[in-house]
């Protein structure tokens, strides 16, 4: 039976224009442009391609599944605390805790308990606050299970790639909706398949973490 | 876990000390597959750095090898390992996973580059291949690795299953995890590219050198049009880590000997002596 209710919850957090601040990044798109990689609606899906399916199902779904089900704030910290050392590019780090903490700070501006509580730990610790851990508290307190929460972490990321692509001026807005379509499949089929258990979390994006890494003279976005 | 865990006796062994002004083979236990012969002293600066050509006596790795590697790089002894040329690995039955496990330990005051010529990823090949360095404060470690996919018969056949574990830590704790875990290969602009490799240079806790060794490196890197890559500083100030990626092969080898020359002339203010015959990648 539809749930109204759900659906309209994972509309909210999975909107483009929810104030987490994800308009500050580009998770490489911007990089990728300047460099010549990227350059097509085709080249965009690709690169969407290869960070749903390189970085963030085998990544980034596992950590959030561990935060999601954590006893307690003990149990998130030291997800997040993976999450730093095993990210090797430190634009990438850098990126992920600005976004989480972004989202954490809009979660306890709404009165989320969790993020509030989880906010206590991130304020006094530097490495703290990346985006999948905090993801997992901020989509608890909003009432999401875990199928939902993947599905708007997911979402969220597509969604940021191909906002990126549209302001960078890769693609127009009509492009952007057919490559938001793709990667809907392409999701759709990842969260298919359940994450197996005791699954390590790997990832390889290697074009994207040279694209980020690289200096630039100017950059409109923060990754 | 550790890196050794699946044999419990390696088949390479080998430790480095310090003996006054130079750096001496202490243990040096091997067996089949590998052949260690003698050790070279090439460079002029660090004078007490040993150089050893590791060979294979079976020249590829195999479906069903199960490797096993330790170094162990004593207080104030300096080493760079390197291989006698790429290893092919061939293809694996179904079910079956090749393993090959390297364990390094580098004492305080120590040096050692771990710098294998590339791995060559054949047909339905697949690989399970972890490294596992612990460098102590004080040491420093510069690990490199890349590798490239082909298929003899130009199919457009891909490798199974590539899992590569590098773990960084400094006197047993862990500071940082690159983990990939891909099977076959991959589309779109990634597909362009056919040679991957990982640089990580270790000095733990020393942020500030970091960075601009990383900028700098990140410049040179760019001097090659058909190199992608860029450095960046590792997490838990271990160090800085490089990613390099080309179509071919020889421009990430190249790559990677920019890294080693900088880090040489950072850590000891002049450039490795090129061997004869270096340049070879099979």
């Amino acid at each position: 039976m539809f749930d109204a209710e759900a659906a309209l919850a994972l509309l909210q957090y999975g909107d483009s224009a929810y104030p987490a601040g994800g308009f500050a990044f580009s998770w490489g798109v911007e990089g990728l442009a300047a460099d010549g990689l990227l350059a097509s609606r085709q080249d965009l899906d690709d690169i969407a391609w290869e960070h749903l399916t390189l970085r963030w199902n085998s990544m980034d779904r596992p950590l959030l599944g561990r935060a999601f089900r954590a006893a307690d704030v003990s149990g998130v910290t030291a997800v997040d605390r993976y999450a730093e050392t095993a990210t090797p590019s430190a634009a990438m780090r850098e990126g992920s805790r600005r976004a989480g903490r972004a989202l954490l700070g809009v979660s306890v501006r709404l009165g989320g308990p969790l993020s509030t509580l989880y906010r206590a730990s991130v304020s006094q610790a530097p490495l703290l606050g990346h985006l999948v851990a905090v993801q997992a508290v901020v989509y608890r307190d909003a009432g999401l299970d875990l199928a939902s929460a993947e599905l708007v972490s997911g979402w969220t990321l597509v969604n940021g790639l191909v906002s990126a692509a549209v302001r960078l001026g890769v693609i127009g807005h009509v492009e952007a909706q057919r490559s938001l379509g793709l990667c809907r499949a392409v999701l759709a089929d990842l969260l298919a398949e359940p994450v197996p258990a005791g699954a390590s979390p790997s990832s390889f994006t290697p074009l994207v973490d040279i694209a980020i890494s690289r200096s630039r003279p100017v950059r409109m976005f923060t990754t | 876990m550790n890196a050794t865990a699946w044999a419990p006796r390696p088949q390479l062994d080998l430790a480095f000390a310090r003996r006054g002004d130079r750096t001496v083979l202490e243990r040096r236990l091997f067996r089949w597959p590998f052949v260690v012969t003698r050790t070279f002293s090439l460079d002029r600066v660090p004078a007490h750095l040993l150089t050893m050509i590791l060979q294979t006596s079976s020249g590829a790795v195999h479906g069903e090898d199960r490797l096993a590697q330790r170094f162990a790089i004593g207080p104030g002894a300096a080493a760079h390992c390197t291989t006698q040329g790429a290893s092919p690995i061939h293809r694996a039955p179904p079910g079956v996973t090749t393993r090959d496990a390297v364990d390094i330990r580098v004492a305080p005051g120590g040096y050692f580059e771990y710098w294998p010529k590339a791995r060559i990823l054949f047909p339905d090949a697949a690989l399970d291949q972890t490294v596992d360095v612990d460098c102590a404060r004080g040491a420093a470690a510069l690990v490199g690795d890349a590798f490239t996919v082909h298929d003899p018969e130009a199919q457009g056949r891909a490798f199974r299953h590539l899992c590569a574990t590098l773990t960084l830590r400094c006197e047993g704790e862990i500071l940082a995890i690159d983990r990939l875990d891909i099977g076959g290969f991959v589309r779109g602009p990634m597909a362009k590219f056919k040679a991957f490799g990982t640089a990580v240079f270790m000095l733990p806790g020393r942020r500030e050198s970091h960075a601009r060794l990383a900028e700098d490196l990140s410049k040179a890197l760019a001097d090659d049009p058909a190199l992608y890559a860029a450095a960046s500083l590792l997490p838990h100030e271990a160090g800085l880590g490089v990613r390099l990626a080309s179509p071919e092969l020889r421009h990430v080898m190249a790559g990677l000997d920019v890294v080693r020359a900088h880090i040489r002339r950072q850590t000891h203010g002049s450039s490795p002596t090129q061997r004869q015959g270096s340049d070879d990648l099979i």
